[in-house]
C-alpha cells in the first residue's frame, strides 16, 4: 500500500500496462480499431444508401430525401431482379457441380499412390486457376466466335450446318460462360478435394479392405463420409465464389443478347454506375448480402454440428 | 476511473467489442467529414458559371488562351509550377500528352494527364468525384452525352461566359466547328458546359474494287432492272447489301452495329431520317410509332439475312476486323474505320476502299439523313479543380483553330471538327483526300446521342431491347415497347419537368433539315 502511494502516475501506468491481458489488449486494438472500421463504414454506408433515394446526378448524398424500405420494394417487385437472380442460379447450380464431379474425378485419380508424372500433372492442372479472370473470359470469348476455333472444328467434324450462334442463343450463351467458369475453377476443387483425400487416415480403409469390402463400398461408406466436411467447405466457397460471377459474364457476352445471360453483379454493376441509380444498387447488395449469409449459415451447419458431436 | 480489477473484469471479448464500435464511429465520422460537402451542391440552375468579365484580346483562340493564363497569374490566381490533372481516355495519349508539354513551356504551369483505359470508367471516375469532391481532377475528356449527368451532379463549371470573354471560335467565323457540332458537342439545356474537341460523325464504307467491278454491274443490272449506283435511300442502300451478300465466298454485305452498346445507331439513323424523334415535348417516347417499328422490321431482315452473327453478339471492334479483313462488303462506324481500312498495316484491302454518303429517306419528295454522332469527346472543366479559368484555357488552346489542327491530325480518338481542317493537306495525308467531303458532308447532317439527364441509362434500355430484337429474342414492336415503359419510369424518377426542358434545347441541336421536317410533320410546332 506504502508502495502504490509512493508510485508516481508514469510508473502506475507502466504497471497497468504491464499486465499480461492488458498488453495482449493493447497490441491487438489498433488493428481491431482498424479492421472493424473498414468492415463498419462502408456496410453503414450502403445500408444508409438503400435507405435514400439517391444519384450522383440528383443532387448531393447527404441531403438525399429517406425512401426507407421502398428501394427494398423495388428491387423485389422488379421482375428483371427475379430473372437475374434465377439465371445466377443455374449457372450457379451448373458450373459449381461440374466442377465438383471433375475436381472429384480428378483427386481420386491423382491420389492413386503409383502415378506416374502425378507431380508434373498436378501442377498442369492447376495452372487454369491462377489466370486473371479477364484472361480466362477473352479467350473463351475467342474461342467460341462465330469463325473461331470451337466452330471451326465443328464444321471440320460434321459439316458447314453445325457451327452454332455461341452468344446469340441464351443457352447457348449461359452453356459457354459455365464452360469458362468449369475450365477454371474445377482444378480449385481438385486442389481441396485432394489435400482432404490425402489427410484422410488409412487406417479404417485397410481394416475395411480386410474385412472384403469393395472399392465402391470403401467409397461410399468410408472415403465419402470422411471427406464430407471438405466437400461442404469447397462447395460452398465456390458456390460464393460463383454466385458473384462478373467478369465472365461482361467480357463473353456483356449481359446479351438483350439482357439474357446477365447475372447478378453485373445488374448490380449497370444500376449502380451505368444507370447511377446507387440507391437502388446499395439496396441490391445488402439483399445479396443476406442471401449469401443466410445461405452459408445453413450450408456450413453440419460442419457445426460435427464440431458439436 | 475504472481499478485494476474494474480492468480485469473487460473480457477481451468486451473490449473488442467497444473497440470496434468506436473505431467504427470514429473512422464514419471521419468519412462523412471527408465526404461532406465544401459547399451544398445545387442542380444546374443554381451550379457555378464562370465570371463575366471583358474579352481578353488576342488574334486568334491559341493567343487569347495563353493571354489569360497571363492574366490569371498576373491577378494571383494561378503561379508558375501549379499543378492540373486532365483525365482522358488513353487512346488520346498521343494527341493530349504532346499538348501538355507544349502548354506547359508556353505557360510555366504543369498540366497532367490521367489516363483511364476503359471509356465507361470515365464516367464511373468522374461521377465519383461528383460524389466525393476531391479536388483530383480538374478537367475531363469526356463523350459529348454524359454533360447532362455532369452539369446535373453539379460537377463541371458553366462555361458560358467564357465562352464569350475568350471567344473560341467555335460557332461562327471562317474557323468555326462543322455545325451543328459546334452545339451538341458543347450545349446542355442551352448553356455552355463543354469545349467539343471530336467529330464522331458515323461514315459508310464499302468494299469499291467489287462495286466498280463491270462484271458484278452487268448482274446487278440484270438482276433488278436497274444501273448499280451508290444507295441514297436506306431502301436502296438494303437492296445493295442484299445483291453483293456473298456467304459462301466468305463475305457479307455488311456490318452494321447490331451488339449490346451501339445497335440503336443504325435504327436511330433510318428512324430520324423519316421524321422520327425520340421524344415528343412532354417526354413521352415516340419510338414505338409505326415508323419506329417499320424501320425496325427492315433493319433486323438485314442483320439476319446479310450479317455475320457478331454484328449481334461482338463489340464495337468487330467492324474494326471484319471490313479490313474484307469479310463484309460495307461497314459503318466512326472516321478511324477508313483510316485502318486504307492502311497495308491494318488491312487487306487497302486500295479498294470506297465512301459513301450515308443513306437517307425519302419523306414527300425530299431526301433527308440523319447521321449518328456517337459518343464524341468533349473537354469540360471541374468545379472542384484549382482553378477552372486556367482549366478553360488550356482547352480553348487545344482545340484551336492551328494548335488543334497540329494535335487533331496526330493519330488518336480525336478527328476532325473545325470546318476549314477539311481543306489542310494535314487531315487529307491522314484521312484520304476522296473521304474529307463525305464525312464533312455527313457531319453536317450530324445528329446527337441521347444527351439528357440520364443518357447512359436510355440509351441502355434501348440498346438492350434493340439487340433482343435482333437476336430474335423480341419482335420490333415488343422490343420499342418495352424500351418506352423503361424510358417512362426513367423520365419519371429523374423529374420530367426538367428533362422536359433538356429535350426541348437538345432537340434544337439536330440538323436543320431534320428540324424543319420534324415542323412539316407535326412532331413539333417550334
Amino acid at each position: 500500500m506504502a508502495n502504490i502511494a509512493l508510485s508516481s502516475p508514469g510508473q502506475r501506468l507502466s504497471r497497468w500496462i504491464n499486465q499480461e491481458h492488458v498488453f495482449k489488449l493493447i497490441l491487438v486494438a489498433p488493428l481491431q480499431v482498424l479492421m472493424w472500421a473498414i468492415l463498419i463504414v462502408p456496410t453503414l454506408l450502403v445500408i444508409y444508401l438503400s435507405l435514400v433515394r439517391w444519384e450522383p446526378i440528383l443532387g448531393d448524398w447527404t441531403q438525399a430525401p429517406f425512401n426507407w424500405f421502398g428501394n427494398y420494394v423495388k428491387v423485389l417487385t422488379d421482375p428483371r431482379f427475379w430473372e437475374v437472380l434465377g439465371r445466377t442460379l443455374v449457372i450457379v447450380f451448373f458450373a459449381v457441380s461440374l466442377e465438383f464431379l471433375l475436381g472429384f474425378a480428378l483427386a481420386l485419380f491423382f491420389s492413386q499412390d503409383r502415378l506416374p508424372g502425378k507431380r508434373l500433372f498436378t501442377s498442369i492442372i492447376l495452372y487454369p486457376m491462377m489466370l486473371p479472370w479477364v484472361v480466362v473470359g477473352f479467350t473463351f470469348y475467342l474461342l467460341f466466335l462465330d469463325r473461331g476455333p470451337v466452330n471451326y472444328v465443328l464444321i471440320q467434324l460434321l459439316g458447314p450446318g453445325a457451327a452454332q450462334p455461341w452468344f446469340k442463343e441464351p443457352p447457348l450463351a449461359i452453356g459457354t460462360i459455365i464452360l469458362a467458369d468449369v475450365w477454371q475453377w474445377t482444378p480449385f476443387m481438385f486442389l481441396i478435394l485432394y489435400s482432404g483425400l490425402g489427410a484422410l487416415p488409412r487406417e479404417p480403409v485397410e481394416a475395411a479392405m480386410t474385412l472384403g469390402a469393395t472399392r465402391w463400398q470403401i467409397f461410399r461408406l468410408i472415403t465419402l463420409p470422411m471427406l464430407k466436411p471438405v466437400i461442404i467447405i469447397a462447395l460452398v466457397i465456390r458456390a460464393l465464389e460463383c454466385f458473384k460471377i462478373f467478369d465472365l459474364v461482361y467480357i463473353m457476352t456483356g449481359g446479351g443478347p438483350g439482357t439474357s445471360t446477365e447475372s447478378l453483379s453485373l445488374f448490380i454493376y449497370r444500376t449502380g454506375f451505368v444507370y447511377g441509380q446507387l440507391s437502388l444498387a446499395a439496396a441490391m447488395a445488402v439483399l445479396l448480402l443476406i442471401s449469401i449469409a443466410v445461405v452459408t449459415r445453413f450450408a456450413i451447419r453440419p460442419l457445426e454440428y460435427r464440431e458439436e458431436v | 476511473m475504472a481499478t485494476n480489477s474494474e480492468l480485469k473484469k473487460l473480457t477481451r471479448r468486451e473490449f473488442l467489442k467497444v473497440a470496434g464500435a468506436a473505431g467504427g464511429a470514429i473512422a464514419l465520422g471521419s468519412v462523412l467529414e471527408a465526404c461532406a460537402p465544401a459547399q451544398p451542391a445545387a442542380p444546374t440552375p443554381a451550379a457555378p458559371t464562370a465570371a463575366p468579365a471583358e474579352a481578353v484580346a488576342g488574334a486568334t483562340p491559341e493567343e487569347r488562351a495563353l493571354n489569360g493564363i497571363k492574366a490569371l497569374k498576373a491577378a494571383g490566381k494561378i503561379k508558375d509550377g501549379d499543378t492540373f490533372v486532365i483525365m482522358h481516355h488513353s487512346g488520346q495519349r498521343n494527341q493530349i500528352v504532346p499538348a501538355m508539354e507544349e502548354f506547359n513551356k508556353l505557360t510555366g504551369l504543369n498540366f497532367q494527364n490521367a489516363e483511364v483505359g476503359l471509356e465507361g470508367d470515365i464516367y464511373t471516375k468522374a461521377m465519383n468525384e461528383a460524389v466525393v469532391r476531391s479536388g483530383s481532377y480538374d478537367g475531363f475528356l469526356t463523350f459529348v452525352n454524359w454533360i447532362g449527368d455532369m452539369a446535373e451532379a453539379g460537377l463541371i463549371v458553366d462555361l458560358t461566359d467564357w465562352f464569350a470573354k475568350y471567344n473560341p471560335e467555335i460557332d461562327s467565323g471562317p474557323n468555326a466547328y462543322v455545325p451543328p457540332l459546334d452545339r451538341f458537342t458543347t450545349t446542355y439545356k442551352g448553356r455552355r458546359y463543354a469545349v467539343g474537341a471530336d467529330n464522331d460523325a458515323f461514315s459508310m464504307f464499302y468494299r469499291k474494287d467489287m462495286f466498280d467491278d463491270p462484271n458484278e454491274q452487268k448482274k446487278y443490272e440484270d438482276k433488278t432492272g436497274k444501273k448499280l449506283a451508290l444507295p441514297q435511300t436506306w431502301d436502296e442502300f438494303d437492296e445493295l447489301v442484299a445483291f453483293f451478300d456473298r456467304p459462301d465466298q466468305g463475305i457479307r454485305g455488311t456490318h452494321l452495329y447490331a451488339e449490346r452498346y451501339f445497335a440503336y445507331t443504325n435504327w436511330a439513323a433510318r428512324f430520324i431520317s423519316k421524321g422520327g424523334a425520340y421524344f415528343d415535348d412532354n417526354m413521352d417516347p415516340l419510338i414505338a410509332s409505326d415508323i419506329g417499328v417499320e424501320t425496325l422490321e427492315k433493319l433486323a431482315k438485314v442483320v439476319r439475312d446479310h450479317m455475320w452473327p457478331d454484328a449481334v453478339t461482338g463489340d464495337w471492334s468487330v467492324a474494326y476486323k471484319r471490313f479490313p479483313e474484307g469479310s463484309v462488303f460495307s461497314a459503318w462506324a466512326w472516321a478511324s474505320l477508313g483510316k485502318w481500312a486504307q492502311d497495308p498495316k491494318t488491312s487487306k484491302i487497302a486500295g479498294k476502299v470506297g465512301y459513301m454518303p450515308i443513306p437517307g429517306s425519302i419523306v414527300d419528295g425530299t431526301l433527308y439523313r440523319a447521321i449518328p454522332h456517337v459518343v464524341g469527346w468533349s473537354f469540360s472543366v471541374s468545379r472542384y479543380g484549382k482553378a477552372p479559368e486556367a482549366v478553360y484555357c488550356f482547352f480553348q488552346w487545344f482545340t484551336g483553330p492551328t494548335k488543334g489542327a497540329e494535335l487533331i491530325s496526330r493519330i488518336g480518338t480525336l478527328d476532325v471538327f473545325r470546318k476549314p481542317w477539311f481543306d489542310l493537306q494535314v487531315f487529307k495525308d491522314a484521312y484520304g483526300a476522296e473521304f474529307l467531303p463525305v464525312l464533312l458532308a455527313d457531319t453536317q447532317n450530324a445528329f446527337p446521342d441521347i444527351s439528357l439527364r440520364g443518357a447512359n441509362e436510355y440509351l441502355d434500355k434501348l440498346n438492350v431491347n434493340l439487340q433482343a430484337a435482333f437476336a430474335g429474342q423480341k419482335t420490333p414492336q415488343q422490343a420499342l415497347k418495352d424500351t418506352v415503359d423503361e424510358w417512362q419510369k426513367i423520365t419519371d424518377r429523374l423529374g420530367r419537368l426538367g428533362q422536359i426542358e433538356a429535350w426541348r434545347n437538345e432537340r434544337k441541336n439536330y440538323p436543320q433539315a431534320i428540324q424543319d421536317l420534324w415542323k412539316k410533320k407535326g412532331v413539333f410546332t417550334s
